[in-house]
Parts: structure tokens; sequence; C-alpha cells
């Protein structure tokens, strides 16, 4: 019997899900748009930024908001590193290198993780862990809430970043037409190198964010990273209210699919989506144009 | 003044010269793990004809490696079909996968493409341990049996349960892809793939139907990559999801890109080197995905040829200071 | 001059050169249209300077030289590599196995066994299997023992992997693990052929019904729990249960068991759900259509880290029933959850959750004991498996001994119940023989309750002998 509140419960949880695929994948989108690489390691980075915050806050003592904002810089220079010495030099070759380039990040990043972190689950634990927010017969973990919120205005900061500053304008005009920016006497490569960071620095946030919610463990970026890229196909490559639509629609979709059909096979769910999006709507809900080779 | 120092076939018969003496002096590990090492071997030729030659990357060959060995498990020990039926059988069902997967997912180019394949290889992972009653889910697939005895010219069997007969074996089927590979690539469908490779609007608008083609490329490769699956199963006797999870799919890249993509001698190379690491290093087993990684990120920035690309080179420096490569041609 | 090409004269002042190579206009024309076509498909490229034109391969950024030294490294490496295969290493203690996972969601289990193999054996070659000693004592001989690991990752195809490679590199007569019903069932397909004597680590019925003679189980089957569990149920008035199970064996013939004698009792099932708890990290849907049958206790049929995720995760919704733990629940999940979230819940555990709490009672001191040196040499508690696998190196070793012998495992096997009739081993768990179908007899379980922040025992749960043989 299907019960309103059961329903209603499930949207929570969706909706407090679907914000982590939010920000990895609007930041997924953004680096596609500008350096058209598919950046198989950002799954890989939220979890570098998650345990980050972890032994900030668990080793150091420090406190979870600085470490929170400390991570995401961390992030944004890593990224600035790859970019540099990755990314950068590989800018010339055949698209598809990009893409192996990023699985041999995505390697390099997981053994190292593996290495220096141990294989044991780690539990992040900050003072509100365990509170539980009661809302009529409606609940929600504290921590949940504060990713849904943290999501909010992360979110609401990047477009105006994007909408209302000149850098911002920079980002959007390279991403529609790399010639013509170059053209304008934007220095394209800075603007890359930007994207990146921007793209890394939201992974980051994300691993703070999710961080004290689950368990970490050094494989814990691939689930949500292919969720993401779900979401970015069915957004439509290149755009981000498209990421942020297709996370949100898909982070429900695996909460009611997860409750009404079945928990093991929801990632079926969502990819089913995903194939069928690049089947019939390769431009996916709001993508700007088809992917030429 | 021309005088190749090589054919290729004077390289290639010392190579299988080594490869049938060495193991028998060698230890029963050793020999485990070159029985592993052909069958990924074999999983490289499977990605190198649809990469190396037709220049789509795919990483859903790990898929039809579950499929074929899953399918062989399943009907080896829950329907009692004996080796060589089932073995056909199987390696039918993942060229038949890889035939209807490909009819859609070649209609994409480039990431699109990618994504897809890897959707598939994500979704077969997930239903391999999700369908309990069908797979036997997490707890895997146990008793698969290995090649039915031979009857020998000079009386006696030659049975299959040791490790050494398996791994003639499973070089027999490395030699037979190898040599069906290397027809393929030189013949005119061969020649269809390279040219898809290198630009698939220029190819078509000569008049070459380059979707069938590419159908046919990627069912090939799937067909590869299921004997790779059920010669595995058979000889590891026990299966499990895992080895059908995408990251399998990522680890066949790696081998290929660092031997060398598009060549013949690159798939054995590049798992040679990548599969011999990590047990250089079993020292620290966790070490071993940042390692291959790092391999990997190297090759990408200075060698993307891989290693069979770098002795191109080498080999065309020496060469070319004593003839043109255009003259007479 | 003559052309290098077709050997036709060439005028002077008129001759081409093309890479070190004399041509006639004619020959160098038809080049040039190569040229054009090869450089149309992207794999040439071509220079003028002053007069002359030079070629280049298209793609050559850096040069040659890097390339050539990248490979001739490359080539190197790969040389050392495989002239270290070649080379093998010699034995000169006696090797044992161990076999579990080291990463992976289980790798909480996995490390914990493999480090308290190491510890048992670094207390055995310190001081002995009776404390007489250094090492054991075999054939007149002081033999050292020496762990030899590797890691499965929880999956059984590795598992079994794993076991060719202990018994064919190092010899090893005895493998301690693998973890887990999966990994142990595809061992016993292997080992008997491979001739190694292994203890796998699994709590499912079926383990023991193989007919394995080299084969140990250090657990009794689980699900002869689930008929007392069922009863404490009922005792309590809790009639409505809801269960999550592993998609394992052990765990979901257990949860059945548990289902059966429950709705025996009068109870109801409202909801069981069977899932695969390594990929599993997110019990917030299971849980919310729990939640929404009102269940009055949810049954955990799940390693440690699922429990205490899927626990957290009911309570995050605001679950406020009971749940019913089982045995592999241990201090890091209950660090995790907190027991001032779990009153009124029962556990269906060994007694190491109660000794730990209650330490008073562990009267030889063992679990104690081992805690501490555990603590103290990792710096952390060990997850319960590990405390099992530290009885059985010790059962092993003084096998060995008592049938003199560290290579035959057919006699170790059929020492070892001796081994611990003789009842003079540091044993953690009292067990006190070993059954033919291997299983490790004779430590009781206890049930548990959740009372003000601490466990309750209510009673010592044993399994008669017949039933298990």
């Amino acid at each position: 019997m299907v019960t309103a509140v059961e329903f209603c419960q499930y949207i929570l949880n969706g909706i407090s899900q679907g914000c982590i695929y939010i920000l990895l994948a609007s930041g997924l989108t953004l680096v596609f748009g500008i350096l058209n690489v598919p950046n198989f390691a950002q799954g890989h980075l939220y979890m570098i930024g998650a345990y980050f915050g972890f032994y900030m806050v668990m080793s150091f003592g420090m406190n979870y908001w600085m470490a929170l904002i400390l991570a995401t810089m961390a992030l944004a220079f890593l990224g600035l590193l790859l970019y540099k010495f990755i990314f950068y030099p590989m800018r010339d070759v055949p698209e598809v290198n990009l893409f192996v380039a990023a699985m041999a990040l995505l390697m390099i990043i997981e053994g190292a993780a593996l290495f220096f972190f141990g294989t044991e689950t780690k539990w992040f634990v900050v003072p509100y862990s365990r509170h539980v927010v009661t809302f009529g017969p409606f609940a929600l973990p504290l921590q949940r809430i504060i990713v849904i919120l943290g999501t909010l205005v992360v979110m609401i900061a990047l477009q105006i970043f994007i909408k209302k500053t000149m850098i911002g304008a920079t980002l959007e005009a390279t991403a529609q037409q790399r010639e013509g920016a170059m053209l304008c006497g934007i220095k394209v490569t800075s603007v890359s190198a930007l994207a990146f960071m921007i793209g890394t620095g939201l992974a980051g946030i994300a691993g703070v964010l999710i961080g004290p919610a689950v368990l970490l463990e050094p494989t814990m970026g691939m689930g949500p990273l292919l969720v993401a890229f779900s979401a970015v196909v069915f957004g439509g490559m290149g755009s981000i209210a498209g990421a942020v639509l297709g996370a949100f629609i898909l982070g429900l979709v695996e909460s009611l699919a997860s409750g009404y059909i079945s928990a093991t096979y929801s990632l079926t769910f969502v990819f089913g989506i995903m194939i069928l999006t690049l089947l019939f709507r390769p431009k996916g809900l709001l993508g700007r144009e088809v992917w030429r080779p | 003044m021309k005088m190749p120092l090589f054919t290729k076939a004077t390289a290639w018969l010392p190579a299988l010269i080594l490869a049938i003496v060495i193991p028998p002096m060698a230890g029963g590990y050793l020999v485990s793990m070159l029985i592993l090492i052909c069958i990924w071997t074999i999983m490289c030729f499977s990605l190198n004809i649809i990469y190396g030659y037709t220049g789509q990357l795919s990483l859903g060959q790990a898929a039809f490696f579950g499929i074929g060995a899953y399918a062989f498990g399943l009907l080896t020990v829950k329907v009692n079909m004996g080796f060589w039926p089932a073995f056909f059988a199987s390696v039918f069902i993942a060229g038949l996968s890889g035939f209807l997967i490909g009819i859609p997912a070649l209609k994409l180019r480039g990431p699109y493409f990618i994504l897809v394949t890897l959707g598939f290889s994500v979704i077969v992972g997930v239903v391999l341990v999700a369908w309990v009653d069908l797979t036997g889910g997490a707890n895997g697939l146990a008793g698969m049996p290995r090649p039915s005895p031979v009857p020998l010219p000079w009386g006696g069997r030659l049975t299959f349960d040791s490790l050494l007969p398996m791994y003639y074996f499973t070089l027999f089927f490395l030699v037979l892809i190898m040599v069906f590979s290397h027809r393929l690539i030189n013949s005119l469908i061969g020649r269809r793939f390279i040219a898809i490779s290198y630009n698939e609007d220029l190819t078509e608008s000569l008049g070459i139907d380059t979707m069938s083609t590419k159908i046919l490329s990627f069912t090939i490769s799937a067909i590869m990559a299921g004997i790779a699956g059920v010669l595995y199963a058979s000889y590891n006797v026990v299966i499990s999801p895992e080895m059908a999870y995408f990251a399998r799919g990522m680890d066949v890249v790696a081998y290929l890109v660092v031997g060398g993509a598009g060549t013949m001698a690159g798939p054995i190379l590049g798992t040679l080197v990548l599969m011999a690491v990590p047990e250089l290093l079993q020292v620290i087993p966790s070490l071993k995905t940042m390692i291959n990684g790092i391999i990997l990120m190297l090759f990408l920035i200075f060698l993307p040829s891989g290693i069979s690309g770098g002795f191109k080179a080498l080999k065309g420096r020496i060469i070319r200071s004593r003839t043109s490569p255009y003259a007479g041609s | 001059m003559k052309c290098d090409r077709c050997g036709s004269e060439i005028d002077p002042g008129e001759e081409k050169e093309y890479l070190g190579q004399t041509l006639c206009e004619d020959c160098y024309k038809e080049l040039e249209r190569e040229f054009a076509v090869l450089r149309h498909m992207e794999k040439v490229r071509g220079e003028k300077r002053g007069n002359r034109i030079l070629l280049r391969l298209w793609g050559n950024k850096g040069g040659n030289m890097k390339r050539i030294l990248a490979f001739f490294i490359l080539t190197i490496l790969t040389t050392m590599t495989c002239s270290h295969i070649l080379l093998a290493q010699e034995l000169k203690t006696v090797k044992v196995g161990a076999l579990s996972p080291h990463s992976g969601l289980n790798a909480y289990f996995g490390l914990s066994v493999f480090r308290s193999v190491e510890l048992a054996v670094k207390n055995i070659n310190e001081k002995g299997t009776l404390g007489k000693g250094p090492g054991i004592l075999v054939n007149g001989r002081r033999w050292r023992l020496e762990v030899v690991s590797y890691d499965d990752g929880g999956d059984p195809a590795k598992s079994v992997a794993g076991m060719r490679r202990l018994v064919e590199m190092h010899n090893v007569p005895v493998i301690f693990g693998p973890f887990g019903t999966p990994a142990t069932w595809a061992c016993q397909e292997i080992n008997m052929q491979s001739g190694v004597l292994f203890c796998g680590m699994s709590a499912s019925d079926l383990s023991r019904k193989k007919g394995n003679s080299l084969y140990f189980q250090e657990r009794l089957p689980a699900i002869y729990w689930g008929d007392p569990m069922a009863q404490a149920c009922i005792e309590r008035g809790y009639k409505k249960a809801c269960i999550v199970a592993d998609v394992n064996e052990a765990y979901s013939s257990w949860a059945k068991r548990f289902v059966d004698k429950l709705e025996s009792l009068g109870g109801k099932v409202l909801g069981f759900e069977t899932i695969d708890s390594k990929a599993m990290t997110d019990y917030h849907s299971i849980m919310t259509k729990f939640k929404a049958k009102s269940p009055d206790i949810i049954f955990l049929s799940l390693y440690e880290d699922p429990q205490a995720l899927a626990a957290s995760h009911a309570l995050d919704i605001g679950y406020k029933g009971k749940f019913f733990l089982n045995s592999d629940w241990g201090k890091k999940a209950e660090k995790i959850v907190g027991l001032d979230r779990l009153e009124g819940s029962l556990v269906e555990a060994t007694q190491w959750m109660f000794y730990q709490a209650h330490p008073e009672q562990d009267k030889e001191g063992f679990l104690t004991g081992y805690l501490k040196q555990y603590q103290d040499t990792y710096g952390y508690i060990p997850a319960q498996p590990g405390a099992h696998i530290y009885g059985v190196v010790y059962m092993v070793a003084r096998a060995m001994e008592i049938a003199d012998t560290i290579t035959d495992p057919y006699a170790i096997r059929e020492a070892a119940p001796k081994a611990l009739q003789e009842g003079n081993l540091p044993l953690i768990f009292p067990n006190t023989d070993v059954l033919e179908n291997g299983l490790i007899y004779g430590a009781p379980d206890f049930l548990l309750e959740i009372r003000d922040g601490d466990y309750k025992l209510i009673r010592e749960l044993q399994v008669p002998r017949e039933v298990l043989e």
C-alpha cells in the first residue's frame, strides 16, 4: 500500500542524495563544456575531499566548517595542478586519449588512497552526527539537511558567479564557442584552468558535506560518479542547469526505485535512463548541441 | 642497401618457441600466472579490434567476459552440458550480446559511445550480483569443468586437471586469436576498420557502410572476450560477479594503451608488463592500482603509441637513414 | 647525375633532394603528390627552409629522443620484473598461509583475521603452544612459524587464486581463512586437489556438508540461532518483525529460519529484504519502507559495518522500535550507533561483546589479554573474527606437534581434535573438540539485551552436538 508518508520520506531521502549528485554533475558538465573531457576521476576527487575533511576534523581537531572551506581550496588547488601537468599538455591529442588519461588519474588516486588511507572504512564523526530532525511523521538527519542547504548555497553562488561577473562571462563564452572566445582576446587556457578548478572544488565540497553521513572508504566515489555521469547526459552535456535538473531527478528516481521496486537494482534504473537518453535524445533535457567529432 | 633486420615472422617464431618450452621448467605458480596473462591478452586483443583498429573505445569488454564466463558456468553446472557444446554456446551468446548491444550503441560517437558501453558494463555487473536465483549472486558460481580429456594417438589420455595442459590449452587459443586478428586486419574488412578509425565520415562518403562494419568489429571483439571468459571460468573453477565490473574493463584499456593499440605485439607486451609489475610488488598490493595508473599516465603523455609504437619509432629511426620509406612504393 | 629512384639522367641544377636522395623532377613530382595525400591523412608534415623542404612524421612533438629514452627505461623495467619472478625464494621456516580480504567492505574483518594470525604466530614463536619454549617442537627440532598472506578482497575467484598461490609458491600445509561463505565454498572446490588444509570462516550450514576432509570451520552455523532468537522475541511481546539479510547464504538462511520460527510461534513478518551489503551504502529507502509498517523489531542479518549503517539509517528516519543484532556486532558498530539509542534491543552474540563490557566475568582472561595485546600492537580494537582465528592457529600448531609433521595436512587434521581435547591451549573461545565434518565445537553463544547502556546476559545458547554431526 502506498502511503503518503512513506512517499514523502522517499522524496526527502532522494533530495538529500540528489544534492550530492548535483554538486558532482555540475563539476563534470562544466569541465566537459569547456575542455571536452569527461572527467572520470571526479568521483575520486570527491572521495579525497571527504578524507581531507575527515583528517582535518578527526586528527587535527579542526572545526567542521573550517575544514569544509579548507578542503574546497585544497581540491581546487589540486585541480589546478592536474590541469597544468596533465590536461594542458595533452590538449592537442585525440579526445579519446584524454578520457584514458582521466581513467589513469582515477587509478592513481584510488591506489594512493588505498595505500595512504588504509582499506578499512572510516566514520567521520561531527558533533551533530546523530542528531535527527523530525517534523511530523517525517525525519531527516541534521547532516543531510546541511547537505541540502550547503548545495543550495553553493549552486546559487555559482550561478551568480557565472551570470553576473566578468570572469563568469568568460567561462560561458569559452564554453559556447572556443575559437570565438579566443578571438575576443579571452585567455582560453586560464579559463580552462579555472573551470577545472571549480569542478574539483565542487567535488571537494560534496565530499566534506556528505562525509559525516556515510562510510568513508577509498571506492566511495564510484557510485556517485556513475549517477552524476548519467545526470550530466540526461540533463544535457555542457549545461549546468541541465546537470542540476538531471541530478535532482535521478536522485529522486534512485530513492523511489529503491523503495518501491528494489534497492539492489536501483543503479540499473539510473543507468537505464542514461542509455535511453543517449539512444533517443542525445542532447538530453537542456543540452545545447550534439557532440561533433 | 635495403635490408630489413626482422620480418614479422622471424620475430614471432622465437617468442612462440619460448612460450612453449619455458613453462614446463617453471614452477606451478608461474604457470598459473602465465595462464592468466594469456587470458587477459586475449581480452586485450578483443579490445584491440574495436578500439585499436576501429577506433571506438569500449569499456564494455568486461561485460562480455562476464557473460561468456557465466553462460559457460550456468550451462555446465545447472544444465550439465558437456565442455565443448557449452564452450561454443557461451561464445555464441557473448557474440550475440555484442551484436545486440552494438546496434544501438554504435550509432553514437566518441564519449557518448564510451558512456553507453560503460553503462552496459555496470548493468551487467548489477544483474550478475542481484539476480541471485540465476547467478548465485555475490556467492559466485563454482564447479566449472576443465576441458574434456583428449585421447592421445599413442594411447592414454591427456587430461586438463593440472596446470601445464591447461596452459597449453589457453596458449592454443591465444595463438589462434592472434592469427585470426592478423588475417582480419590485413584483409579488406580490416582495412575498412582502419579507415573508420581515421575518419568515419570520410569512409562513409567513399560508399562504405560504416554501421555494419562497426557492428561486425564489435561483435568479433565480443566473441573474443567471451572466449576469454570461458577459458577463465574453466581454469579457475570458480567465478564471481566481480570479474564483469567495469574496473576490469579499465584494466584492459590500460594494458592495451601501454602495449600499443592498433598493433599485433601491443596486447601481449602491455598485458605482460602491467601484470608482471603487481607480482613484483606483491608485498604492497594496494600500490598495484596506483603503479598501473602511473605507468599508463606516463605512456599517455610521453609515448601514447605504447611500447609497440616506441619499437616502431626506433626501427624507423634506424632504417630511415638508409632508405626512403616512400621509394619504390 | 642519376636519379636515385628511376635511374634517368638529370640535368645539372635541376636535381631535387629528398631525404638524402637525389631525384629527377618527375619522381619528385610523384612524391609530392604522395606527400599531399599523406599530409591530408595527417601522417606527414612539411616545412620549407629557404629552398629546401623538410619532411617530418606527424605527431613528433618532443622528438624521437625522448621516446627512445622512455622506451629503453621501460624495457629495462620489464626485464627486471620478469627476472624477479623467475628467481624463486627458498623456505627456511614453516610457512602458514593467511587468506582474507584486506580491502573492500570487509576489510575490517579481513585485516583483523590477518593480524590475529600474525599475533598468534608471534606468541607461539616466543612461548610455544603450551608455554614451553620457542616455536613448535616437531621431529625433535624446534621450528618457527611464518605467515604468508594474500588479500582476496572478498572475491571468491580471488580466494581461489590466492589459495593456489599460497600452495604453489610457498608450499603451505595449512591456510587460515578465507573469510566468508562464498570464498569458503570456492576454496572447497580446489583445496583437496591442492592438498591443503584450511579453516574457512563461514557461518553457513552447508559448508560442513560438503564432505571435505581438509576443512575446519571455526563458527557454528548461524542458522541454529534462529529458533532461540524468535523465542526471545515472542517472550518480550515483539510479534511484528522486519528483516534485512545479506545475500550470502549463511545470513539469508539464518533470516529465513528466524522467520519460520517466529511465524510458528504466532509472530508476523512484515518485510524481508535480501541485499548485497558489500555494495549497499544507503539503507534509508529500505528503512523507510519498514518504518511504514511499524514493526516491533528489525533483525539485521548482516556483517558488522552494514549493521551499523542500517541501524544508523533506520534511526535517521525516525524509527523508534528495537533491533535484533547478530553476532557480528562489535565495538566499532557500537561506537558508531551508540548504545543509548539501542535501548531494549537484543543481540545474539558470542562471549565477545559481553566480556568486553564485563571483563570481570572473563575468568581465564584470554579474551582480555588478546584484546590488550592486539590494541597495543596495532592501535585499535579488532573485529571479532580475529579472536576466532587466533584460537585456530594455536590448535593447528599444537596439532602439528602431536602429529609430528609440518607438511602432511591429513595428519595435522587428524590430530586437531586431540589438540583441543587436551584442554591446555590458551583459547579465547573455550572450544573442546573438532567434529568429523570440521566444525570446531564447544563454546556457547550468549543472548544479550541492551539495557541502560549496558549488555545484560539473558541466557547461554548451545546447539546439541548430534544436530551438527
